[in-house]
């Protein structure tokens, strides 16, 4: 077959339990170029839905490729070239990491020698190649957490789905995990679409990101357009050495509209003739000496709750395009 | 005086490695033979410790040398003088069947530390979205563990039966006698794989349908020894193929049936035809295997999926 030109290319995907509405038509396309894409919405939003039908493991309506194939058709190849790092422990009692590991490269189609060379491989990328002889029973919360990650690793998958991969760690193991998770796609060559509810880890590793909230795609595209995409361009922030009434003087007198938030620090929305050239110009002219002088920009937080509340999708440019509707 | 060794180099924990990568671009194995996998798995796990599988076939083992050396001994002159009339011959030709009686209850040890709880467990621990998220399907799942499952009951129901035939024709003092026992071994077959398939799938497609591993033994130790015993006195009262629907009273039924024998001990009323006896432990083997089926593939999808 040929080599698709997108990872993930949904039309008008629909899926309906009884009267209720888990999948409202939803279009979206992810380029084999993405790195790692955050998979986020509320409780409901139907990214459980959204992964399922993507996985071919319920029907649905619409139209969907993952990784060229068609899920309804090809639900079984798919899988074999996704890896799936569930949120819940999916450890079969009294086995070793590498006899885990190795068993499920086999159920992914790998031969017996290759899925144990793998296993092994896959263990050592994960950091336990000390205790990979272990039962994985008796592991602590981190390390099973890698473990998972080795198993969704070790078959050599094209897409990875990691459903909260940092849950329950201490911050140092969460540090690693996300280190491990953003080599990936360089290491592994590999796409990863994350589903976390912690919106700081997004922010740490993914570089784009798909929400959904009620069956539908609400933003689709890079972090950076999320963040900027509250239509606050021309909001900047300002800090100052000292003496920050003087530039605060000077910028409403040009028009800005400027609010004071620390004794060195103000926002500023500058009106449609005074770029961020003009602010370092008037700070020259007021003597006033500038440290720092940035877009404003959303925390995640604040976007992620802008867009779930939004009542109209959100677009945006990049390896995505998104529209929504109610075709179902 | 010791040399001052020098200080070895911290180990590092939990350090990213990588020992080097490739893609994989070999052939992948076709879904529909994932079911073997599954099946190696399940003989693997069985084996793995001393007390799952290795207490019944010491058991059988057991049961088959004592078999054999009782039909060897009865087959002795010397011991044939000592006993009645006619009696060392059919002892021989009863032994065969009298210890599918034993078999059965090495095959019940089984199902308590093996064949109950195998779905359960794997549904409990959460190796549902272990299997489905791979190309494995449920019914790769299923054939997987019925095949695996009839595998370890078949050391222990199949083996030992096929042994003894083997030995009882290897006994015969002449060709024409060896030819008139080759159809022991059929037998053994017959009523061996019947009864293994019934004990492999029965307890499984309960498991399945329990959900809880402790639950799951607890059903089907008190389905097994007291349900099963019910409907035999039931059946014995009322209609007598009901008691076939106990696989224990089935499979010795079916044994004694095909081979023939009456013997001193056995309850007559209790037992049921060859035909009742067969029917019951295929078409029980069916229904649960369905019934897993059912149970497994409405779970498979739903064991996959986003926190949400």
């Amino acid at each position: 077959m040929t080599e698709p030109d997108a990872l993930l290319d949904l039309r008008g995907v629909a899926k309906r339990y009884g009267q209720v509405f888990a999948l409202r038509g939803i279009d979206a396309k992810v380029a084999r170029a993405t790195k790692v894409v955050g998979l986020l919405g509320p409780n409901g939003a139907g990214k459980s839905t959204l992964v399922k039908c993507m996985l071919g493991l319920i029907p649905f309506e619409g139209h969907a490729r993952v990784l060229g194939y068609d899920p309804r058709v090809d639900g079984a190849a798919i899988r074999a070239r996704v890896g799936y790092m569930p949120e819940s422990d999916v450890f079969l009692s009294g086995m070793s990491a590498v006899e885990l590991c190795a068993y499920a490269a086999e159920l992914s189609g790998l031969p017996r020698t290759e899925a144990l060379q793998r296993a092994h491989a896959s263990l050592y990328y994960a950091g336990l190649e000390d205790k990979r002889y272990q039962n994985v029973d008796g592991y602590s919360t981190g390390q099973k957490q890698r473990v998972k990650l080795a198993q969704a690793l070790v078959h050599d998958p094209e897409l990875l789905f990691l459903d909260e991969p940092t849950n329950g760690l201490d911050p140092r193991s969460r540090d690693e995990m996300l280190e491990l998770i953003a080599e990936l796609p360089e290491k592994r060559g590999c796409t990863i679409m994350i589903s976390t509810h912690l919106l700081t880890d997004v922010d740490r590793v993914c570089d784009s990101a798909l929400i959904m909230h009620l069956g539908q795609v609400r933003f689709a595209g890079t972090i950076d357009q999320l963040r900027t995409s509250a239509g606050r361009a021309r909001d900047y922030v300002i800090e100052v050495r000292e003496r920050i009434g003087d530039l605060y003087d000077a910028l409403t007198a040009r028009g800005a509209v400027a609010a004071a938030f620390s004794p060195v620090g103000l926002t500023a929305t500058l009106p449609e003739d005074l770029t961020a050239h003009d602010v370092l110009a008037l700070a020259r002219k007021a003597n006033v000496q500038i440290r720092t002088l940035e877009p404003h920009r959303e925390s995640m937080e604040q976007a992620f709750l802008r867009v779930v509340s939004s009542p109209a999708p959100i677009g945006a440019d990049g390896p995505y395009r998104t529209t929504t509707g109610e075709s179902a | 005086m010791t040399q001052p060794t020098e200080a070895a180099p911290p180990v590092k924990k939990g350090v990213i490695h990588d020992i080097g990568y490739a893609r994989y671009a070999g052939e992948r194995r076709a879904p529909s033979t994932l079911w073997r996998v599954i099946m190696r798995h399940q003989i693997a796990h069985a084996w793995k410790t001393w007390w799952r599988w290795k207490p019944a076939i010491i058991g059988a083992v057991i049961t088959t040398v004592v078999c054999g050396v009782i039909m060897y001994v009865s087959a002795d002159s010397r011991i044939s003088g000592l006993t009645r009339a006619g009696g060392p011959l059919a002892f021989i030709d009863g032994t065969l069947a009298y210890s599918f009686g034993f078999y059965n209850k090495f095959a019940f040890l089984m199902t308590m530390t093996v064949g109950a709880a195998v779905v359960a467990r794997d549904q409990e621990t959460g190796a549902f979205a272990f299997y489905f998220s791979r190309p494995v399907r449920a019914r790769d799942y299923v054939i997987g563990k019925v095949a695996g499952m009839v595998v370890v009951m078949g050391t222990i129901l199949l083996a030992g039966p096929l042994l003894l035939a083997a030995f009882r024709i290897g006994m015969a003092g002449d060709t024409k006698t060896m030819i008139d026992l080759l159809p022991w071994l059929g037998r053994a077959l017959t009523v061996g794989l019947l009864a293994s398939l019934a004990y492999a799938t029965l307890p499984l497609a309960l498991s399945a349908l329990v959900g809880k591993r402790t639950i799951s033994l607890a059903v089907w130790a008190a389905y097994y020894v007291m349900g099963t015993s019910l409907l035999s006195v039931v059946g014995m009262l009322t209609w007598r193929p009901l008691a076939a629907i106990d696989p224990a009273n089935a499979v010795v039924s079916l044994a004694f049936g095909l081979w023939d024998i009456d013997m001193p001990g056995r309850d007559k009323n209790a037992l049921v035809g060859v035909a009742p006896a067969a029917i019951s432990l295929a078409a029980q083997s069916l229904i649960a295997v369905g019934l897993l089926y059912n149970r497994v593939s409405r779970q498979a999808a739903g064991a996959v999926g986003a926190s949400s």
